[in-house]
């Protein structure tokens, strides 16, 4: 439909915003855009592969190796969408004088790509924000983080793609040139080139400064990093301490009660003597921090075939944490082969806020689900 | 090429559907609610505050300094508007978590403060660089 038909005028009216687009060219925001979509599709997938942790279809559980698995692919997915905010508000700064383009709509297809990039921009400031927002355990907002964290997730995804079709003859017109062609000769301020690398150093800066909270020897470069293990006890941090989770120190007469087959109950001093199995584990939070430890307990395994169970079994662990989604936990497969029900951490006993008097360590595995304060193991 | 902008297309429709049905069917209305307005304000400060104010801050660099210095001010701006953004809700938070969560303990506006010191350095730095060459040049 023809803007006349529209009725609008053919000039935009007085006073309407105008933007130097020097800076602000295709080239520019093409170049931006690709390396911004590359990060999403990499977010989306790390994304995917978290919640799977957390719903895994039981036909194929999570595989025990590598054992760095979900730490690599969290740490990514924290660090991949931490590293697009500053790319985000330079693409979006990029096209912001598109956001006057006149007229407003050319047609009604071209009204509803408009609608779909106001979709694709509304989406990603709230789901980079809100995501953000949860690593640092901050919620001032009415949903379910997860989920609709998830549900976004595709939202942004297919807008992006929607984006790229719609765009993709002018993205490709626009790559397949020097970024710098048919910018201005006597360049002032800023040129592309230096725009794009002085973008390219501020996300560099951004993942300096934050990656040390996922990659230990970066940690001295972690000045804005919201998780730093120098600073938790026995030098890996917490993700809920035994007060928020309303748990109290057990005395000597606590004993883990093992359900199967062949019941039987493991009082705290046979469960420290046997404590004898070690395994160097990391421990990966689903809000990306993650730690390599030094673990010690017993064998999972062993504690299955004493109650009747074999490797095939499912074994389902309950906490003493009175209430919360992560009061329980269920391991099978490889996973639970290479279980170990944790006494020990980094040599020293348990501290409280680390599980004491035991806890569930298992390679590859989301942090919360190896469940803190074991009370119960049962074996199915 | 046309066949795989529309195969693009369709893929991004449906990813889009299933992300909006998903979210309508297992979503409480309030939340929902919550959300939309969420995804409005979201845009709003954007559009109607931040990117003015960039705009505005950009005119005024133009019309303060001479475009040799403006480019490596510019490109300072660039560099640090990332960690600025990211360090409001940081110090926002900052000493809200309990100790042994190793969660939020640092003292994240000095640490920002030494960053934007060393991007300043830094461009001071490189601009030194640039009026000593263009010096010699001429």
């Amino acid at each position: 439909m023809p803007a006349s038909r529209l009725r609008l005028p053919v000039d935009p009216p007085r006073g309407w915003p105008r933007f130097d687009e020097r800076l602000r060219a295709l080239a520019v925001t093409a170049r931006l855009g690709r390396v911004l979509g590359i990060a999403i599709g990499v977010c989306f997938v790390t994304g995917l592969l978290s919640h799977y942790q957390y719903q895994p279809w039981s036909w194929l559980p999570e595989p025990a190796h590598p054992s760095w698995g979900y730490r690599f692919t969290q740490g990514v997915h924290v660090t991949t969408g931490i590293a697009s905010i500053p790319l985000l508000l330079v693409k979006l700064w990029s096209v912001y004088p598109r956001l006057f383009a006149w007229p407003p709509a050319r047609s009604l297809v071209h009204a509803l790509e408009r609608l779909s990039v106001g979709l694709l921009v509304a989406v990603a400031l709230v789901e980079f924000t809100t995501g953000f927002l949860n690593v640092l355990a901050w919620y001032p907002w009415p949903w379910p983080f997860v989920a609709v964290h998830r549900f976004l997730g595709y939202l942004l995804v297919g807008s992006v793609l929607l984006h790229v079709a719609v765009k993709l003859p002018a993205i490709r017109e626009a790559l397949a040139r020097p970024v710098g062609a048919g910018e201005p000769v006597a360049v002032t301020g800023l040129s592309r080139r230096g725009l794009l690398a002085a973008t390219g150093a501020g996300v560099a800066l951004v993942v300096t400064t934050t990656v040390g909270q996922s990659v230990g020897r970066l940690e001295p470069l972690a000045l804005l990093a919201p998780r730093r293990r120098d600073r938790a006890p026995q030098h890996v941090p917490v993700n809920k301490t035994a007060a928020q989770a309303r748990v109290r120190r057990v005395g000597p007469d606590w004993a883990l009660v093992v359900d199967g087959p062949r019941p039987f109950t493991l009082p705290l001093a046979e469960l420290e003597v046997l404590a004898g199995a070690q395994a160097r584990l990391p421990i990966a939070c689903v809000e990306g921090w993650s730690v390599d430890a030094h673990w010690r307990g017993v064998r999972l395994m062993d504690v299955v075939h004493r109650a009747g169970g074999d490797a095939d079994s499912t074994v389902h662990l309950r906490s003493l944490q009175p209430h919360g989604a992560y009061a329980r936990s269920t391991i099978s497969g490889s996973q639970l082969a290479a279980a170990l029900l944790a006494t020990h951490l980094n040599g020293e006993r348990l501290d409280l806020d680390h599980g004491y008097p035991v806890r569930l360590i298992a390679p590859d595995r989301a942090g919360v689900l190896n469940t803190k304060w074991l009370a119960r193991v049962e074996i199915r | 090429m046309t066949r795989g902008r529309l195969v693009l297309g369709a893929a991004g429709i449906a990813f889009i559907l299933f992300g909006t049905f998903r979210l309508l069917t297992e979503i409480p209305v309030p939340a929902l609610e919550g959300l939309a307005t969420w995804l409005v304000i979201a845009v709003a400060v954007h559009d109607g505050v931040l990117a003015p104010v960039t705009a505005l801050g950009g005119y005024g660099l133009n019309r303060l300094l001479p475009p040799r210095a403006r480019r490596y001010v510019s490109g300072a701006l660039v560099v640090g508007v990332g960690i600025s953004v990211i360090t409001v809700p940081l110090v926002l938070r900052q000493g809200t978590q309990p100790a042994a969560k190793a969660l939020l303990q640092q003292h994240y506006a000095v640490h920002l403060g030494w960053l934007w010191a060393g991007i300043g350095l830094a461009a001071a730095l490189l601009y030194a660089a640039r009026v000593i060459r263009d010096a010699r040049r001429s």
